[in-house]
C-alpha cells in the first residue's frame, strides 16, 4: 500500500515517517492550506500533503523560499483557515521577519509554524536551536517527546493555536522527523476554512502608532499562554522521589531508557514536557514540591534549563539544578550521553559493555557523501578544474578563481580531485560572497556556483546587485530541473507544482538577460569540450570587461533522469571497459572520479566499471583519450540521454 | 526479550532505507512496537549510512547506543567494520562480501576482501559472510543486493518478524519484473543461509 492509501484511511495500526505522522496530525486537525520549501529534516511533511491534497481537499504548495511559504500561511491563517508552513531550522531565519509581526498580530484560525532543527548537523550548516525563537518572538513551542507523539501533539498544537489567536512552532529534529514508528491513526477532519475576509487594518497594518498597542495585547496573551500551557494533557509528571529529572522533546526518550537501564525507573521523580516554550508554570511548581535536586537534560541549548532557574529564583525556592554542566552542548542526545549525565548527577558508576573491537583496521576509508554516477556536475567540475588549471599554469597559482558555494549536491565538489568549494555559507550567498570578494580581491575572479532551485530561492537579488554594482564575477547556474539534495521537488524552473498541476517555467536564460546581465550563455555539461571554451569564454570576458557573466549549464539529475527511463520501460544502460585499449591513464577515475570506475585490481592499474553503480551518461567514454570504454550494449545513445534533458 | 537492537548499515543508495522499513512493518504484523532511525539529505548521496531498528514491546529511545547492537546488517563490507562500534563480541554479524570503494584518488588504500573477512572474524564470534552482490548480479538484478542480505537475515529474526508478511512487502517493492526479482534475491538470501549456515 502506498502512501497515498495509508493517509487515507480512516483507522488502524500503520508505520510512518515521523514526517508522515506530523503530515496526518495536520490532516486530523483540519488543516487546509499548508506550504514549504523542502529542506532536510523537514522536506516530507509538505511532500505527504501534496500525496493526499486533492483527496481531503487542501491546498499544498512548495513555494519559491521560506519567507514567501511563511507569509502564504501565516495570512490564511489571518483570513480564517487553518494553516501550516514547514521548513528546516535554518529556513526560519529566512522567515524570521514575518515570524516576528505574526506574534503582534496574532490570527484569526489555527497556525503552525514547524521548524524541523537537526542537532548533529546530518544535513545544515548548524545546529541552532529554534526554540529561541519562541522567547525571542513570544510564540510558544510544542516539541514531541517521542516520534510516536507526532501526530497528536500537532493536533494540540492547532488547538492551541486556534484557541489563543496565536502561532505555534511545532519544533521536531531528525530523530523526530526521520524514525519510522508504528503510529495509530484516527479520523480525518474536514478542512477548516473560513473563506472570507474580513478587514481589520488596526490588527494587520503594523504602522508605529498600531504597532506599540498590540506590543502589549501580546504581552497580555503571553501572560494567558504561560497559564493555558500547562493544561497540554502529553505535558505530565511521572513517578515520585526527591530527585527531579526534567526532560523536554526527544530527551525524554532517551533519559527513560537511560532509566531503565540504570534501574532507577521508580526511584525518580520525571517531568515530560512537550512545551519547552514557555514552560508550564503550574505544573512544574508542582514538580519541584520536595525535590533536592534537578537534573535539566536536553539538547542544544539551555532553554529549559534558563526559565527553570528564573522561575525557582523568582519564586525563592533554593534547590540544586543542574544541566548544561553535565550533559553538554553540542550534537543530539544519545542513551549514552543520557546514562552518564544521570550517573555524574546521582554519583552512581555504570559500565558500558565491552566492545567488539577497541580500535578498527588503518585501511577503513572515510566514504563522504560524493556525486552520483551520471551526476551532471561531475563534468562541469571536471571541465572547470581543467580549465582553472590552465590558468593558473599561465599566470600562477595565486590567481586561482574563489569558488565561492552555496547549499546543495554541489557542495560536494568540495572534495578531491574537483576542490571547486572555497566558502558555503547559506542559501544564496554563493553570488553574495562574490559581489564582496569582486570589490575586495583584484587578482582573483569570483566564480559563484548556485543550483536552480538555490537561485531562485535567494540568488536573484545578490545577481542583481551585481548589475547594480557593476561587480566582474562569473554565476555558474547549475540547472538540473529539480531540488535534487532533498529528493527532487519541482521548483518555479520546471513547470509543474506540488499538487501535480502544469504551470508556466520560469525562462531562466530571459530572467538573467532581463537582470541586465550581457553575457549569459547555456552549456550542455556532457558536451566537454563544448563547455571547457565556454569556461574559458567566460573567465576572460569577466576580467577583460570587469563585468559580470553568467554560464547555465542544463542537464537533468541522473537520479531523475534514470526513474524516467525505467518507468518507460527502459533497462538500464552501463558502459563498459575495453580492457585491449585500457592503458591504465587514470583519467576516467582519477581526475574525472565517477564512483562507477575504479583501478581494476592493486596490480592493474587499468579501468573497471561496476554495474551495480554505472547509470550510462557515458561522458567518461568521450574524455578517454584511448577510446576504451565502450557501451555494454548495441543502444543509440541519443535515446538513452534524451531521458537525460 | 526487552528490546532487539538491530544496526542496519551500507552505501547511500543500496536501498537501506526500504531494507529498515521492511523490517519496522514485519515487526509490528508479529505484533510488536519497532521503529527506524534514518538519515537523509547529505548522508545519502554515496555516503555511509547507518538505519538503526529496533524491535520490542514498547520501544523508547530511536538510536542504538555504542555496545547494544544484538545484529549488524551491512549490504557492504568495510561499512560492516566500521559500525563494530557498535557491536559487543556476541553480536550477530550479516555481511556483503564486496566492497565498495569511494571516488577519493589518492585517499583511499585497497585492501583484499579476504583480510576485511579476517579481521572482522577476529572479533565476531557470529559472523554471517554473504556474496549477496553476486548473487544479484546473476540474477540480473545488482540493485537488489539489499534484499539478499535481508533474505538472509530473516531466518535469524524470524522470533520478531512476520515472515509471511515480509515475503509479499518483498513483493511489493519495485514493479513489474523489479518486483520478481526482488523476490528471488530474497529467496536466494534465505537458501543460501539455511543451505551454508544451517539457519532455516
Amino acid at each position: 500500500m502506498g502512501l497515498r492509501d495509508t493517509l487515507n484511511m480512516s483507522s488502524g495500526k500503520v508505520v510512518l515517517l515521523g514526517n508522515e505522522a506530523i503530515a496526518r496530525g495536520a490532516i486530523e486537525a483540519g488543516v487546509a492550506l499548508a506550504t514549504a520549501y523542502p529542506g532536510t529534516p523537514s522536506t516530507e511533511i509538505v511532500e505527504a500533503l501534496a500525496e493526499v491534497a486533492r483527496d481531503v481537499g487542501i491546498y499544498v504548495e512548495w513555494s519559491v523560499n521560506e519567507k514567501v511559504a511563511f507569509e502564504i500561511a501565516y495570512s490564511a491563517a489571518t483570513a480564517g483557515t487553518r494553516s501550516l508552513v514547514a521548513m528546516k531550522h535554518v529556513g526560519l531565519n529566512v522567515a524570521a521577519d514575518p515570524l516576528m509581526s505574526s506574534a503582534y498580530t496574532g490570527v484569526e484560525e489555527g497556525f503552525v509554524i514547524v521548524s524541523a532543527d537537526d542537532p548533529s548537523m546530518w544535513s545544515s550548516q548548524n545546529e541552532q536551536d529554534n526554540r529561541i525563537y519562541g522567547l525571542h518572538a513570544y510564540i510558544p513551542v510544542f516539541e514531541p517527546n517521542h516520534p510516536k507523539e507526532a501526530k497528536s501533539l500537532v493536533k494540540e498544537a492547532f488547538e492551541f493555536s486556534a484557541r489563543m489567536k496565536h502561532p505555534v512552532i511545532f519544533r521536531s529534529t531528525t530523530r523526530i522527523s526521520h524514525t519510522r514508528v508504528v503510529v495509530e491513526l484516527e479520523s480525518i477532519r474536514s478542512p477548516i476554512r473560513r473563506g472570507t475576509y474580513v478587514k481589520n487594518p488596526k490588527r494587520y497594518v503594523l504602522v508605529p502608532a498600531h504597532a506599540r498597542e498590540l506590543r502589549v495585547e501580546m504581552l497580555k496573551r503571553w501572560e494567558m499562554i504561560s497559564r493555558e500551557i500547562s493544561k497540554v494533557p502529553l505535558n505530565r509528571i511521572e513517578g515520585e522521589g526527591r530527585v527531579l529529572i526534567v526532560a523536554p522533546g526527544i530527551s525524554y526518550a532517551y533519559v527513560k531508557e537511560a532509566l531503565r537501564i540504570l534501574r532507577l525507573e521508580d526511584k525518580i521523580k520525571l517531568l515530560k514536557l512537550a512545551t519547552p516554550v514557555p514552560i508550564p508554570r503550574d505544573m512544574v511548581l508542582k514538580a519541584v514540591e520536595d525535590v533536592e535536586k534537578i537534573l535539566v537534560v536536553e539538547e542544544l541549548e539551555p532553554v529549559v534549563e534558563q526559565q527553570l532557574k528564573n522561575l525557582l529564583f523568582d519564586e525563592g525556592i533554593r534547590v540544586v539544578v543542574r544541566g548544561k554542566d553535565l550533559v553538554g552542548y553540542p550534537y543530539e542526545m544519545t542513551v549514552d550521553r543520557a546514562l552518564k549525565a544521570i550517573a555524574k548527577f546521582l554519583n552512581m558508576s555504570f559500565s558500558m559493555p565491552e566492545p567488539a573491537a577497541t580500535q578498527l583496521p588503518k585501511y577503513v576509508f572515510p566514504r563522504p557523501p560524493q556525486l552520483c554516477p551520471g551526476c551532471p556536475y561531475r563534468p562541469l567540475f571536471y571541465v572547470l578544474r581543467k580549465q582553472v588549471d590552465i590558468l593558473t599554469s599561465k599566470k600562477g597559482r595565486e590567481r586561482e578563481p574563489i569558488f565561492c558555494g552555496d547549499i546543495g549536491c554541489y557542495t560536494l565538489g568540495i572534495n578531491p580531485p574537483f576542490r571547486v568549494q572555497d566558502t558555503c555559507i547559506c542559501m544564496g550567498a554563493s553570488i553574495g560572497f562574490a559581489n564582496g570578494f569582486a570589490r575586495v580581491v583584484h587578482d582573483r575572479i569570483p566564480i559563484a556556483i548556485i543550483g536552480d532551485s538555490t537561485f531562485y530561492h535567494a540568488g536573484i537579488p545578490p545577481l542583481i546587485n551585481a548589475v547594480y554594482n557593476n561587480n566582474p564575477l562569473l554565476v555558474i547556474i547549475l540547472d538540473n530541473k529539480t531540488t535534487a539534495m532533498t529528493g527532487h521537488q519541482p521548483h518555479p524552473g520546471v513547470g509543474i507544482t506540488a499538487m501535480g498541476e502544469q504551470t508556466k517555467a520560469i525562462d531562466l536564460e530571459a530572467l538573467v538577460k532581463a537582470l541586465g546581465i550581457e553575457w549569459v550563455k547555456v552549456i550542455d555539461p556532457f558536451r566537454v569540450k563544448e563547455a571547457e571554451k565556454t569556461i574559458a569564454e567566460a573567465l576572460e570576458y569577466v576580467e577583460r570587461e570587469r563585468k559580470p557573466a553568467v554560464i547555465i549549464s542544463r542537464r537533468l539529475c541522473a537520479l531523475v533522469a534514470l526513474r524516467r527511463a525505467l518507468k518507460a520501460g527502459y533497462e538500464r544502460v552501463t558502459y563498459r571497459v575495453s580492457e585491449d585499449k585500457c592503458r591504465g591513464c587514470s583519467v576516467c577515475y582519477s581526475l574525472f572520479a565517477c564512483p562507477a570506475i575504479r583501478q581494476k585490481s592493486l596490480e592493474d592499474r587499468r579501468a573497471y566499471i561496476d554495474p551495480e553503480l554505472c547509470t550510462g551518461c557515458g561522458v567518461c567514454a568521450d574524455i578517454c583519450p584511448f577510446n576504451a570504454i565502450v557501451l555494454s550494449k548495441q543502444i543509440d545513445r541519443d535515446e538513452w540521454l534524451k531521458f537525460w534533458s | 526479550m526487552d528490546v532487539v537492537n538491530i544496526v542496519v548499515t551500507g552505501v547511500g543508495g543500496q536501498g537501506l532505507l526500504t531494507l529498515a522499513r521492511l523490517l519496522v512493518e514485519s515487526a509490528l504484523a508479529k505484533g510488536y512496537d519497532a521503529l527506524a532511525a534514518e538519515t537523509h539529505g547529505m548522508s545519502q548521496r554515496g555516503g555511509s549510512v547507518i538505519v538503526h531498528v529496533r524491535i520490542g514491546k514498547e520501544v523508547l529511545a530511536p538510536t542504538i547506543p555504542p555496545g547494544f547492537a544484538d545484529y549488524i546488517l551491512s549490504t557492504e563490507l568495510m561499512e560492516a567494520v566500521r559500525n563494530c562500534i557498535y557491536a559487543r563480541k556476541d553480536t550477530i554479524v550479516v555481511v556483503n562480501t564486496k566492497i565498495i570503494y569511494p571516488a577519493l584518488p589518492g585517499i583511499v588504500e585497497h585492501v583484499s576482501e579476504d583480510e576485511v573477512l579476517k579481521w572482522l572474524k577476529q572479533h565476531i564470534e557470529r559472523l554471517y559472510p554473504i556474496p549477496a552482490s553476486s548473487i544479484a548480479e546473476s540474477l540480473g538484478a545488482p540493485q537488489s543486493t539489499n534484499m539478499v542480505i535481508l533474505g538472509a537475515a530473516s531466518a535469524l529474526l524470524k522470533d520478531y518478524i512476520d515472515l509471511g508478511y515480509l515475503e509479499k512487502a518483498v513483493l511489493k517493492v519495485g514493479r513489474g519484473r523489479l518486483a520478481e526479482l526482488n523476490l528471488r534475491a530474497y529467496l536466494q538470501g534465505r537458501e543460501i543461509m539455511c543451505r551454508e549456515y544451517g539457519v532455516c
